[in-house]
Order: C-alpha cells, then structure tokens, then sequence
C-alpha cells in the first residue's frame, strides 16, 4: 500500500494562509458567507471549521526575534490516534469504510463518515494534532480528506489534480508526497508538533537549506 | 449517478449547484447561503456513499468548459484567475496557468507557466496559484449584502435612508441636476483667471482605483471635457515612488508636465536572477505586489542560495523569511541609503567605468544598456530674486555647442580638464567641481556625481546611525554585501520609505545606490517591467472622440500645473500658495481634493461621482473633513457613487449606483512590474450576455465559456438589477447628451468610423482587437477570441532573458540630479527644492520642523497578507483568518506602560485627542518606540450596520466593522489644517509621521482574537497542536 504524506519545506512558507483558504474554497467548510457566527461585532473568533490551518509562532527577543510559520492539516498517521479512539469504527478493521473513521487501503488517506459519525469527540481529545473539528451545525466532527474528490474521479481513476492547499501554496512549500517512507515521520519537525512516535503520521519537514 | 465500481470514500457526482433560481437576487443571507450550498448532505446520503465533509459538499471537479480565465482585482496585483463554474455558478478561484504572476518556474528553474499556444481544453489540469485574498473573491461576488437597486437618498445626507429607483430614472435625474448645476459648461469659470479653464472642469470624478480608466477617461475627459476626470487614489498608495523613479528617468521632452516627464515610474528586483536584495520598507510576501509572483520568486531566490535583508521598524513575513532584519527608525531611511553610499565611494567600490559614460554609445560600447548623468555638470544659478538654484549647464551657454556632435542644448561633460559636449566624449570626469563662464559670470559649476558624493559626505556614519538608528557596522555591512554581487543585486522600496514627508529624497537615495553598481536592465538587476500590449490604439483609439469639447484649466487638487506668474499668471499672489500646489505630482493628489472643495480653492466643486473611492476611510486625517465638506450640500451639491456595497462614501451619496463586482466586468488591467510581458483580459466569469447564462453548456441553453465575438452581448451581472461599470458610464453618458458614445462613436487613430458604443462589450471589443493586432508580432495570428479564451496574452516562459541581460530593457539615462525639481520653488515655502539625493528630516508644509514630542511614540502602519486595503471586510474567509487588528507594541514598552496582550488601550496623536480604542498585541517583533496598527480593518459602514431601503431595514453583519483604522488619528499638516502632512514633491500623503500617546484603559471580555489557530500569539484561541 502508498501512503500519500505531506512534506513541508519550513523556510520557504510565506505565512500567507492561502493553503487554509483554497482548503476552504475547495471544502465549503463553514463559515461560508456573512453574517458569520459571532457572538458580538468585535472581532470575535467566528464558529469555524477548518481542515487546514497555519500555526504562526514567535519567538525571541528584540532585535532577534522569530516568527515560524506551519501549515498544518490531518497527517493521515499510519496508526490514526482518532480512529483508536473512535466507538464507531472497529480498530481491527480500519479500513473498513462502515466505520465512523476509517483509513483507505489503497493509498492510506483517513476518513471520517458522516453517516456514521455520532459526533461524540473523542477523535478530537485523541488526535495530537488538532486535525479533527466539531461542526456546530451538523454536531459532527470533519476533517482534512486530502481532497480525495480532486485525487481521483468518479471512477476511481487518479486525476492530474492535488489537494486544493498544494495546487495554491504561493512559496511552493506544501508538497503531496506519493509514496511516504513511515520511517520519514516527523522529519525536521518544528517546535510544538507533538512526538510522531505515537500515530506515525505522514508528514515531514524539509529545512530548506541548499 | 451511476457507480462504475466500489471506490472507497469517494462521493461520486452528487453534488450540483442550482444557481440562485431565485433569479439571481441575493437579497437575504439565507438566498446566499443557497448559491455557497446548494448540494446538501442529504443528496449525498441519497446516493448511499460515505459523506466526508460537513453540511456543505465539496463540488465535483472540472472540465475544460467549466474553466474561464479573467484578472482578480481583490488587491492591485492584477493576477490571472482561474475560474471554475458550475451551471453558472463560481464555485472556486485558481490561477491563471498562462499567467507570469501565477505561475514561473519549477523548483529546479525550468519553465513552469504553461506556454501560450497549449490550447484551453488542454489546460484546464493546469492551474496556477492564487492567495487567500484571490480565493475569497466568491465572497466578494456572492456578498448577500451588495446593492442591488439603484438608490436615491431620502432626507439628511448620510441619514442612512434611501429609496429604490430605476436606472432610467436615476440618470436621467443625475443627467438633469448636472445640468441645472453646470448649464454653460462651455463657459470660463472666472474670465478673470481663465486658468481655471472652463465650468465643464466643476464637475470631477474621483475613481478610487481606476483600472477601467481608458473609458471614464473618454467619457469625463474627452466627452464632457473636464481636467478633473481622474482624482484617483494614487498620491494615498506610492505615488512618490512612482514620481521620484519618473525624475530618475525625466525625458525633457516627455508630456507630464511642462517640464516634461519620466520614462518610467517603477523599478522593481530580477528576482530570479538576483544574488541579494534589500527590501525596504518593502515586504513582498505581504503587501507588495504583485505578491503571489514576489513571493513565489523570492522563496525560489532563497533556494537558490540568495539572500535577502528587510529594512523595516516591523518584522512582518517577509523579515521572517529573511538571512536579516534591519529595524530602522521610521522616515529615515535616507540616512541608511547615504550611510550605504559614503562607504561604497570610500572604498571605490561604485562602478566607474558605468558612472563616466556619458551617452548611448558608450555605454553600448561598454555593454551597458543605460548611462548616467554623473559627469554632466550642474551650475548654481541666481534667480530675477537673486535666490540660488541649481540647473544642468548647456552646451551652448557654457560656449560649446557647434562644434561636431555638440548640439545646443546637450550636457556639458569634463573630460582631461576640457569641457566638453557629453555627445563629444565617450568619457567624463567623475569628480568636478569648477566654474564656468556663463554669459560672463562665473558659475559655479560641479558634476552630478560630485554633488551626489557631497552630500553622501555631508554627515558622518555615526550621524547617518544616529538618525536612523541602525548601528554604523551593520550599514557598512550592508554596504560591503551589496556591491559584493556585482550586477546581480538590488535595492528595493515600497511605501515604508516613501509615504514619508521626506520620502521624495528617501526613495532618490536607496534608488540610487541601485545606481553606483549600474545594475539597470542586467539579469538579477533592477526592471522596469517587460510591459504589455497595448489596448488604447491599433484598430480603435480609445480616446479619439468627435466633437471632443477638449479640458483646459488647473486641476481642484493644482497636480501637474505649477504655481508661478508663468502658469497660474492670474491665479498667483506670491507666496505662499492658499493651499499647496504639486507640479509634479503626476498621478495627481487625492488627499487634497476634499480640502480644495470645503477652501473653494482654486474653484468650487459642483458635482462628483465618485468610484471604487474610500476616501473617508483611506485617506490620513480626512474623515471630519470629509463628513464637515459633504454633510454642506453649498459646499458639494452632487454627490453620486458607484459602488457595489454601502461603502463610507456611498453612505454620504445622493444616488448609490450599483455596480458589478470585478468578477462581472471587461478590463485591462495590465500587469504590475514582471520580467516577462503581458496583456492580461478581465471578462464577466458568471451572468448573462443576451440572456444567455455564462458557464451554463449551450445545450442547456447557455453560453459555456466562451463570449461570441460577434453578437451585441448585452451583460446582466449575477444581481440582474446591477450595471457594470462601463455601462453605467455610458447610460450617463447618452443621459447628459455627450459625443464618445452611441452609434458610430468609435473612431481609428484617423477619425474614421470603426464601431457603435453601446454597451460593455462594443468596448471590451475594441479593447481586444486592438491588444490582438498590437500582439501579433509576438503571436502572429493572435485573434481576440484566442486571448479571450486564455485571460490575456502573454510572452512565452523563458523569454524574460538574453544572456546576461533582461529582454525588455529600459535602455536609457538614469538620472542621478533631478534638474526639473531643482528649477523649482515649493509653492508654500518659496525656496527651491534640491535635486540632490540626501536625508532630510521630516517637516510640515512651511518647512518648520514635525516635532510632536509630548507624543512619545511614531505610529506606523502595515498590510497583512489577509486582506486588501478598504474592500476585504466582506470576506467572511478573510476576517476569520484575522477578526480584528490589534494596537502592536514592542515588548519593552509594554513592560514600561504596565500594558499586556488583549488590554484595551487609547492610541491618540496631537490631531486626536480623544484617539481611538483598540486592543493591545505585545510583541517583540516591533522596534521600540513604535505603535503600529493595521490599515484595514475598523470599517463604519461596508454593511457593518443597516440601513433603511423602501422603509425596510437591512440585513448586515457588525463583524465587518471590528477593528480600527488609524488613519482617522493621523496627523495634520500645521499650515494647512484640514488635510495630512504631505511629501511636496510627488504628492504623497504621510502614513508614518504620526506621533501618538498610549493609555491603558484596562482588560475587557472577550480575549483578543489575533486569527485562528495562531498560538504563538497568546490568542483567546489557542487551539493548534492540541
């Protein structure tokens, strides 16, 4: 089985959030249009869901301070801490797509099934990396799918196309990895990214240096 | 929807979008929430697949029909998008694969832009990168809050009361009080200064932006013959830089005013070429643009093995990526540019050879493309007043000229000691300092370079650094790293430097170290711009109009005109000017046109439409003069606005025109400073032409993506009751009676008739043929329907060089003395300005110094990447990314005030005293000693409140208004009260001259929420790795 992964060039991210937004375009994930949830007009953090996302981070101290920029998403782990987690799916059964969440044999993307998720959120304490999200509206929980709509059509045949956060990524540092080496886990990974030791997840980093 | 085989997880093709059946009317959110979803769940679960995503289903991917290429206007870049319609609904944007702003090269620098002759339905797999601002254009077109009728005011101005009209109504009602206001256009509108030309000039319109200036240009300039057909937004953006860059490249011969006028007003890095650049007051990943083709090359530079230094008081994204970041006190950046210089010319380390050409042919000798006026001599003069100037010295005055290659007027050069035309030596002098006899008065006389070293010299480097607060190692460091890569470095501006007082000689002094290592039109250099075709002449001239009543006279905002007895003879009483004038302000100056209209200073305005204009919200310091001008219906007494939302001009208007957004528009909007060249197309993505819905399959009774080329096309945008911008022009145009428009208007260069003018596309058409028949030398055969089908036409990849040089080069002088200004007094203080590039501290309009001390710290401002200047509020996507913005504060004073993140605090400045409240960031990321505060948030209106429309109240979203704008507590020119500090030269107002006081006001609920997921901030949302 290919694991499809990510690989992340860190100094070559231009923090522009444009892979968060293509992910939404590309998702319809909410808030879709105004008047957004909000619980009053002060700039107050919308009810969202969004399937990827950037960590900014600073650090240091004048004059040398630091700013980091990290485009995160569901890493589709080898061994998804949300799928273990999950009363609706059968561990010993992963790829089973009955389950709530299941994990695809043919090229390892993990799923949530709407039809079968009861939105208990379990999956969200168990996941290291903050990747599934409650929907307030439908009182489900969602996630990145790797834009499998995009990958293959309707036939199930593998399109020319990427994920929607990889076709738009301004500085050409978010990459689809076709065949992900699980021993590359966690690669470079930037402060804050939880120890891949635990689900395998299938995503690493490049440094950028020449 | 059948299954051809058990595919796990994925939905086949149940999801369909019904455009709004509701025949296209947006009136309410839950209609918009029909066109963002109409495919539910429950359509899915009936096809007995897994559903995957929430309450909204991602749609089904595209075909090569589905696709249509046009230009985003979320922000100024001007990028190619890739449109993706659905049964006639836009569903998701990309980029424009053929477009050199979205796509360049691979990450092993071979051509990644697909080449301009893969044909469309061959395509439609490739797409190029957009940013989020790009992408969240869907909001900007499905806004349930846009406008929808035409509407006309009912009582008090801004009273937030309207009634709905029909267009036929509205103008013919505008065409007939226009007429009432103005009846003798023709008229002088004072005999006795017939310098303000005629009455025609007491109406004006004020487009914002104005990127579809070829046709207000024909309606307002050449149909109804008004010199105030432009107030265009610029002089709030870079016009200084633009007009500093015009001074460098002045061609006396050139037409921007009587002095003449620059050959080119940008220049922007090679950045794929280069080795290092400096950015200041730049930031390329953000603000800059066009940033999605900046920032994309930039991360190439870097891996590539280029390094990059910003030059900025904030470490914003591009710092981040950055090998340095130089925090530099704000408004001095001229004293780093000549500290950098006094170092280069100590060592030697500027290019001699390059400097001491002195025409054409000997730098094509030398293999440069451009020279330099640094051997050329430069005279002190004395005026009829006896006050000095300095000018360039000609051949004839100095007694030269007649002999061979010496023509009158040619430069005087220094060559072994003799004085020579600069035609006559391949050589100069670097270094001159003598006199000259002039009529027979010995001038003193120095050469360009001689004064540029001087004033380099004329404060030492720990004065430079005592200024500009960057240590004197660090500038010489930065000076010994550029002119350590030969040709393949750069030094770079944007607004930071320029929207100072002192900016004109801030933008001469970093262009010019440009410069000393000559690297104009060289591979890793410094650009013009490979340019495009152009659209304005070939088979039509746009501005070719019979019975054109022609425009004359000063312009309200006195920019291109110069005040003296020889051009304002009847208008001139000595000075100084009753308010500024700016001769070289070519892109005019929008921050004093409401001030002009409350002085009637040169004249009153009558009537102003205004378009895509925020001028209350954008522009420093105007919003109580702007609320006191208008709310005085003497003072003003027409005012319309085309807008597609209730913007905070529209809220002041007596009739809101609603327009289309950019996504239901024709244009030209040209491409921003790339290597490569290009003619982008913006058509409509979505609507209809002859009532045929674009991106529906003909079949279907629809268009698909094409436009035919030879039907009349009339356009209905997606809100049936809206008018694009161009027919709106030219309803009142046909209203007002005025020739341009209607049957056999359009004219060729020879005035003969090519076409009627009666809708949009009778326009968009001319636009086309003419870039086809301009481009077929690049792309013989080219027709309009081939670059309708590909968004624009465009160079092929790897064009942009050859060899070692650029392959649209400027190839001309660069100039390092800026003779025209020299030659002139400032309209205020009556001294003349300088030519020579130096630090200057920073003043109000009278000269005396800006010195707000009991306001300790400089407020400065800065543009995210999330959003665009005064429109980016209605994007639900872009304002969850960021809320609100905060009030930034260095750490180190913050500890100072008692001051943490989420404190609300008071920012007020000497022009406001009350100040504005907003909430606290502590950061370290901020020098010390500086405020600065987000320029695009803390909108009062853009439907962040209701209003009533027929007696009913509207829907809106107070979300919108979260935030603050700072420009309401920018600071006030001392002379002139009622308008910004200024830069006199190009016009500019000042952004980054405010100085402000903070008080802690203390800690309310909720937290401040910086964005999502953004930890590293101390957000109220904390969320991100769990």
């Amino acid at each position: 089985m290919a694991q499809l992964g990510w690989l992340i060039d860190l100094d070559k991210c231009t923090g522009c959030d444009s892979c968060t937004i293509a992910c939404k375009s590309e998702n319809n994930t909410r808030p879709l249009t105004s008047p957004v949830p909000s619980k009053n007009g002060r700039g107050v953090l919308p009810d969202h869901v969004s399937y990827r996302w950037l960590v900014k981070q600073e650090a240091g101290v004048y004059p040398l301070p630091r700013l980091t920029f990290t485009t995160s998403a569901c890493n589709h782990c080898e061994h998804p801490g949300c799928l273990a987690s999950c009363p609706k799916a059968d561990v010993n059964d992963p790829h089973n797509e009955n389950n709530a969440i299941f994990k695809r044999a043919e090229d390892g993307i993990v799923l949530i099934n709407q039809n079968v998720c009861i939105g208990c959120r379990n999956c969200i304490h168990a996941c290291p990396y903050g990747a599934p999200q409650f929907n307030s509206s439908t009182e489900l929980v969602e996630k990145c799918t790797f834009c499998i709509h995009r990958l293959y059509d309707g036939s199930g045949i593998r399109t020319d196309f990427e994920p929607a956060c990889v076709t738009t990524c301004v500085g050409n540092a978010l990459h689809l990895v076709e065949d992900f080496d699980p021993t590359q886990t966690g690669q470079n990974a930037p402060t804050g990214f939880a120890d891949p030791s635990y689900t395998v997840p299938s995503t690493r980093f490049a440094t950028g240096s020449p | 929807m059948k299954r051809e085989k058990e595919i796990h997880g994925i939905n086949p093709s149940v999801n369909r979008r019904t455009f709004v059946k509701v025949s296209g009317t947006l009136a309410s959110a839950a209609v918009a929430s029909r066109v963002f979803n109409p495919s539910t769940s429950s359509e899915a679960a009936a096809a007995g697949v897994p559903i995957l995503t929430g309450e909204s289903l991602p749609d089904e991917i595209e075909s090569a029909e589905d696709i249509i290429y046009s230009v985003c206007q979320m922000c100024h870049s001007r990028c190619g998008i890739r449109a993706k319609v659905k049964e006639g609904v836009l569903v998701k944007l990309d980029g424009n694969p053929y477009h050199p702003n979205n796509r360049d090269v691979d990450e092993n620098n071979n051509p990644d832009r697909i080449s301009y002759e893969t044909p469309p339905d061959q395509a439609f797999t490739e797409l190029g990168r957009l940013c989020l601002k790009g992408q969240a254009g869907v909001q900007t077109l499905y806004d349930p809050f846009r406008i929808q009728h035409p509407l006309k005011r009912v009582g008090p101005r801004n009273s937030g009361q309207w009634e709905t009209i029909s267009w036929e109504q509205a103008f013919s009602e505008i065409a007939t009080r226009i007429q009432q206001l103005i009846p003798d256009p023709g008229a002088l509108i004072d005999p006795a200064i017939p310098e303000l030309g005629k009455k025609s000039n007491l109406l004006g319109f004020a487009p914002g932006r104005s990127v579809e200036k070829e046709m207000s240009e024909r309606i307002w300039k050449n149909g109804w013959g008004t010199a105030n057909y432009g107030l265009s937004h610029t002089s709030v953006c870079e016009s200084t830089r633009h007009v500093a860059n015009e001074l460098i490249t002045w061609d006396p011969a050139g037409s921007k005013n009587s002095m003449g006028g620059g050959r080119t007003e940008g220049w922007q890095p090679d950045t794929l070429g280069a080795e290092y650049i400096i950015f200041f007051g730049a930031n390329p990943l953000e603000a800059d643009f066009p940033m999605v083709g900046m920032a994309r090359n930039l991360m190439q530079f870097k891996r590539n093995g280029g390094t990059y230094v910003t030059v900025d008081p904030r470490f914003n994204n591009t710092a981040a990526q950055a090998d340095q970041w130089v925090p530099i006190t704000p408004g001095t950046d001229a004293a780093l540019a000549m500290g950098m210089m006094s170092w280069i010319l100590e060592q030697g380390a500027h290019q001699t050879g390059y400097l001491e050409n002195t025409n054409r042919a000997a730098a094509a000798s030398d293999g440069e493309p451009t020279w330099t006026d640094s051997t050329y001599l430069v005279g002190t003069f004395s005026d009829g007043e006896g006050k000095e100037y300095q000018r360039y010295i000609t051949a004839s005055e100095a007694g030269i000229s007649g002999r061979p290659n010496v023509a009158a007027d040619d430069y005087v050069v220094v060559a072994g000691g003799v004085l020579k035309g600069h035609n006559e030596v391949p050589h100069g002098d670097l270094e001159v300092a003598t006199s000259v006899n002039i009529g027979g008065v010995d001038t003193p006389a120095k050469s360009a370079f001689t004064l540029l070293r001087e004033s380099a010299f004329s404060m030492s480097r720990s004065e430079y650094s005592s200024v500009c607060g960057v240590s004197v190692s660090v500038m010489e460091g930065l000076a010994e790293e550029f002119v350590g890569h030969g040709k393949k470095a750069v030094a770079m501006t944007y607004r930071g430097p320029i929207k100072h007082t002192n900016g004109f000689y801030n933008q001469l002094a970093i262009q010019h170290l440009n410069t000393l290592i000559g690297n104009y039109d060289w591979k890793g250099g410094c650009t013009q711009g490979g340019g495009g075709w152009s659209q304005k002449s070939g088979v039509v001239s746009v501005s070719n109009v019979a019975g054109d009543p022609g425009h004359e006279g000063v312009r309200i905002d006195r920019a291109k005109t110069f005040y003296s007895p020889a051009e304002a003879p009847n208008l001139f009483s000595g000075y100084p000017a009753q308010r500024p004038w700016f001769p070289f302000g070519t892109h005019g100056n929008y921050q004093e046109v409401i001030p002009s209209i409350l002085d009637g200073y040169p004249y009153s305005i009558k009537a102003l439409i205004t378009y895509w204009n925020a001028w209350p919200y954008s522009v420093p310091a105007l919003r109580a003069v702007w609320e006191q001008t208008v709310a005085d219906e003497s003072k003003l007494p027409l005012l319309v606005t085309i807008s597609p939302v209730m913007g905070e001009v529209a809220a002041w208007a007596d009739y809101v025109l609603p327009d289309s957004v950019y996504l239901e528009k024709f244009g030209v909007p040209g491409i921003p400073w790339r290597v490569n060249k290009g003619t982008s197309f913006q058509r409509p993505v979505v609507g209809k032409f002859d009532g045929k819905s674009i991106g529906v399959k003909p079949a279907d009774g629809g268009l698909g993506n094409t436009i035919p080329i030879n039907a009349t096309n009339n356009y209905t945008p997606a809100l049936p009751n809206t008018k694009a911008v161009l027919d709106i022009q030219i309803g009142l145009a046909k209203a007002l009676g005025l020739p341009g428009v209607g049957a056999n208007a359009l004219l060729d260069g020879d005035g003969t008739i090519v076409g009627d003018l009666d809708n949009n596309w009778d326009w968009a058409r001319a636009l086309l043929e003419n870039i086809a028949e301009n481009a077929r030398g690049k792309h013989p055969g080219i027709t309009a329907e081939e670059i309708l089908s590909k968004g624009g036409v465009f160079d092929f990849p790897t064009d942009e060089y050859d060899g070692d040089y650029l392959s649209y080069q400027y190839s001309n002088i660069i100039r390092t003395f800026a003779d025209p200004v020299a030659r002139t007094r400032d309209s205020v203080t009556a001294a003349y300005y300088s030519g020579v590039p130096q630090y200057k501290a920073l003043t109000h309009s009278d000269g005396s110094p800006l010195d707000d001390r009991e306001y300790p710290f400089n407020l400065i401002t800065y543009k995210t990447v999330h959003h665009g200047q005064a429109r980016t509020n209605v994007n639900p996507w872009l304002m969850l990314i960021m809320p609100e913005n905060p009030v930034e504060i260095s750490a180190a004073d913050a500890a100072d005030m008692g001051i943490e993140t989420g404190d609300v605090v008071t920012v007020s400045s000497p022009s406001h005293r009350d100040g504005i409240e907003g909430r606290a960031l502590v950061t370290q990321r901020l020098k010390p000693g500086v405020i600065a505060i987000s320029h695009h948030y803390g909108h009062w209106e853009q439907s962040s409140r209701p209003m009533e429309i027929d007696g009913v109240t509207t829907e809106h979203d107070p979300g919108r208004g979260a935030g603050i704008q700072p420009t309401q507590i920018m600071r006030t020119d001392d002379r002139y009260r009622n308008v910004s500090l200024q830069e006199p030269v190009g016009a500019s107002c000042s952004f980054f001259d405010t100085w402000v006081k903070v008080k802690k006001k203390g800690m309310v609920e909720p937290p401040l929420a910086t964005g999502i997921f953004s930890d590293g901030f101390e957000s109220g949302d904390s969320s991100a790795w769990s």
